[in-house]
């Protein structure tokens, strides 16, 4: 579902990424773990269309990313590390809104409810998104997120900044992988990842020097690999 | 999409209160400006009546009068105000609006105070036209910018571009959203105009008015749309938002003040203009030395004196079955005229390579195409003032050359000063009925600006549809 061959993007004489191949199958959740500039958020970049890549190619449900990039965004959807959104407008709102850009209508009632789902409290939806804390805003981002419906979902360290209690309330954003989605997240968090990934990259300088099954070690394990990596 | 995007526009544009504050401030400005235009319109348009009246009533109580005594006591025609003056008054206030008519000499106040000038275009007072022209695009600028760099600091930007909206789609979807809350306050100002133009149909009538305010509204609202598709594009383009205001600033404060004032310098300087005085001073001259300088009066008269007599076939002007002085007087008219179109022709065509100058430089500012046109399309122009001139004269020689013409054929003979001509007859002379130009007529002085705004137009269009505009160049 998410295909990356031979993925490169320079700048110059710096390789932000380097020969990435990546293939993440539906209802697989991939963390990508590293450093700050390790090349996380450039993958991202690359499948959403944002950087165009250098060399290789980003597939999403098989179409090139490069050369049709509104068809290959039909099929994703995408969580960014601050989601301030409209800070004038209700969470209801913007998750309309934003519903509507990607070509759903919903009612009232299924806007509320995605909201719920994503652990909104219900008497802050009608709120201006101004009011709301980083964790709530989130939260809307996951709605928007699940709202789209689709195939491949991008998550850029959507934990970043959130204190324990939101972060553990983000764990809805893994419940896609259960009905099929192709999930992506690059993140800092160890812990977490080891918590809702089926499989962690570690990449280093724009590489992705190791992947593993997320079963293999425990999260102590994970940290140590990950500290030996980086 | 586009849509939801505009919706989203206008939604965000008004819970934010500076935006909402400063649309409802214009509007209001709008509002007054228009109200007031149209009341001063109406003060002058019945003090000019009132003045053309009164005029009237004097020529025509004027009393039993010999000819060349009533072309000496003449008349005043006023310049009648344009209904649209209320929305731009144009050059009004600078070149003069009434003119007076008598033998023997052409006053030339038109263009007194304008020579005077800097410039022929300049403009102090708050109108309709001005804000229109001036702080209109300044809110736009404001909304483009406000709108690019909101998302882009929020990300909502991005998640935008995520969820499928197209680059393209999302820079039209602001053009379209920045440009119809400009068309909103034209609406605003279209609807205000139209009540207060049916207030007075006596005035408003036919369908000239009609057409010129509707020409007004398409030309605001395409000036509109070239504002916000290029604010719009240098918001999404230049990523820094201090550079991305300063750029758009300046280009405002470049286009609606600095150049015009360069343009209307520079067509000063090529083409300059005579003071009143000197330009009096060579009128004058030529009349009595001749148009080449030697020719005076008096071998002029002398000539013309041989020529009646031996049409006539006497050797003496009192022999004359006809009264020689009107035919003398009418002669120097005729000179009068040669000179009049000679010193004003080339008078005219200085003023119309100026106003050709600052047509040419509408391809390098629209804003000089929106003045322009404008005042064309108020019928308050450069132009119009000409036609108005033109008009005015025409119709003194035709009063004169009536006048003359009595008393040389009316039955008087050579010398009879006092042969006088009884008043229902001054009262049967046409009076001056000015028809201003139409609206076509208006549009055809001003061909350069249509191309070069409808060009201005096309190359934003056309930019849209560059390949650079990515989602990457966005972010």
């Amino acid at each position: 579902m998410i295909v990356a061959h031979n993925l490169s993007k320079s700048y110059g004489e710096h390789h932000a990424l380097n020969n990435l191949n990546l293939n993440i199958a539906p209802g697989e959740i991939f963390c990508l773990l590293g450093q700050n500039g390790a090349g996380k958020t450039t993958t991202i970049n690359c499948f959403l269309g944002f950087t165009a890549p250098s060399a290789g190619k980003a597939e999403i449900n098989g179409i090139d990313v490069a050369s049709d990039p509104q068809g290959s965004k039909r099929h994703l959807a995408y969580l960014p590390e601050v989601v301030m959104l409209y800070p004038k407008l209700s969470g209801l709102e913007n998750l309309d809104y934003f519903s509507r850009l990607a070509g759903f209508r919903y009612s009232k009632n299924q806007l509320q409810e995605f909201l719920l789902k994503a652990g909104l409290p219900g008497d802050s939806i009608n709120r201006y998104v101004g009011t709301y804390s980083k964790g709530m805003r989130q939260k809307v981002g996951i709605a928007i997120a699940t709202a789209k419906q689709a195939k491949a979902l991008f998550l850029d360290e959507p934990t970043s900044g959130l204190d324990l209690k939101a972060s553990n309330d983000f764990l809805p954003c893994s419940k896609p992988a259960q009905e099929g989605v192709a999930i992506l997240m690059a993140t800092h968090d160890i812990f977490r990842a080891k918590d809702v990934a089926t499989r962690v990259g570690i990449m280093r300088e724009g590489q992705l020097v190791a992947t593993h099954a997320a079963t293999e070690f425990s999260a102590t394990e994970l940290e140590k690999i990950y500290l030996e990596t980086v | 999409m586009l849509v939801q995007i505009i919706q989203n526009e206008w939604r965000i544009a008004w819970r934010e209160r500076q935006l909402s504050v400063l649309w409802i401030i214009i509007s209001g400005l709008l509002l007054f400006a228009t109200f007031s235009g149209w009341q001063n319109f109406q003060r002058i348009h019945h003090e000019r009546a009132e003045a053309a009246q009164l005029m009237r009533q004097k020529w025509e109580n004027q009393g039993d009068q010999n000819p060349h005594s009533s072309a000496h006591y003449g008349t005043y025609v006023y310049k009648p105000v344009s209904i649209l003056h209320f929305l731009d008054p144009g050059i009004d206030k600078f070149a003069g609006v009434s003119l007076r008519l008598e033998g023997h000499v052409q006053h030339g106040l038109a263009f007194a105070a304008a020579s005077e000038q800097s410039s022929l275009s300049r403009f102090g007072d708050l109108h309709t036209g001005l804000i229109l022209q001036i702080l209109v695009p300044l809110l736009l600028i404001f909304v483009a910018f406000n709108s690019f760099q909101r998302e882009r600091s929020s990300g909502a930007l991005r998640l935008m571009l995520a969820q499928g909206t197209a680059p393209r789609s999302l820079l039209w979807g602001k053009i379209l959203a920045v440009w119809s809350m400009a068309l909103a306050l034209l609406l605003l100002v279209l609807v205000l105009s139209g009540v207060l133009a049916l207030s007075q149909p006596q005035l408003s009538q036919g369908t000239d008015v009609w057409l010129r305010l509707l020409g007004l509204t398409t030309l605001y609202a395409l000036y509109y749309f070239l504002i916000s598709a290029m604010a719009v594009q240098l918001a999404a383009a230049i990523r820094q938002p201090a550079l991305s205001l300063l750029s758009l600033l300046s280009i405002w404060v470049l286009s609606t003040v600095i150049l015009p004032k360069v343009v209307a310098a520079s067509a000063e300087q090529q083409k300059p203009l005579l003071g009143v005085m000197q330009f009096n001073e060579q009128m004058h001259e030529e009349r009595e030395k001749g148009l080449n300088g030697h020719d005076p009066e008096d071998a002029r008269s002398k000539r013309f004196e041989r020529k009646i007599l031996a049409k006539y076939g006497v050797d003496d002007p009192s022999k004359l079955p006809i009264n020689y002085d009107g035919l003398l007087m009418q002669e120097d008219e005729y000179y009068g005229n040669a000179v009049w179109d000679k010193h004003f022709g080339l008078l005219n065509r200085d003023l119309r390579q100026q106003a050709q100058y600052t047509a040419w430089s509408s391809f390098v500012n629209p804003f000089q195409a929106l003045r322009n046109l404008s005042l064309s399309l108020a019928n308050a122009d450069l132009y119009q003032h000409l036609h108005f001139q033109k008009a005015a004269e025409m119709y003194r020689r035709t009063l004169i050359r009536t006048l003359n013409e009595k008393m040389a054929y009316g039955g008087s003979k050579t010398g009879d000063w006092d042969w006088i001509v009884p008043e229902a007859w001054f009262s049967e002379l046409e009076d001056f009925n000015y028809q201003a130009p139409a609206m076509a007529w208006s549009l055809q002085q001003r061909t350069l600006e249509l191309v070069a705004i409808a060009a201005w137009a096309l190359l934003l269009i056309l930019l849209l549809w560059m390949p650079w505009w990515k989602a990457e160049r966005l972010l």
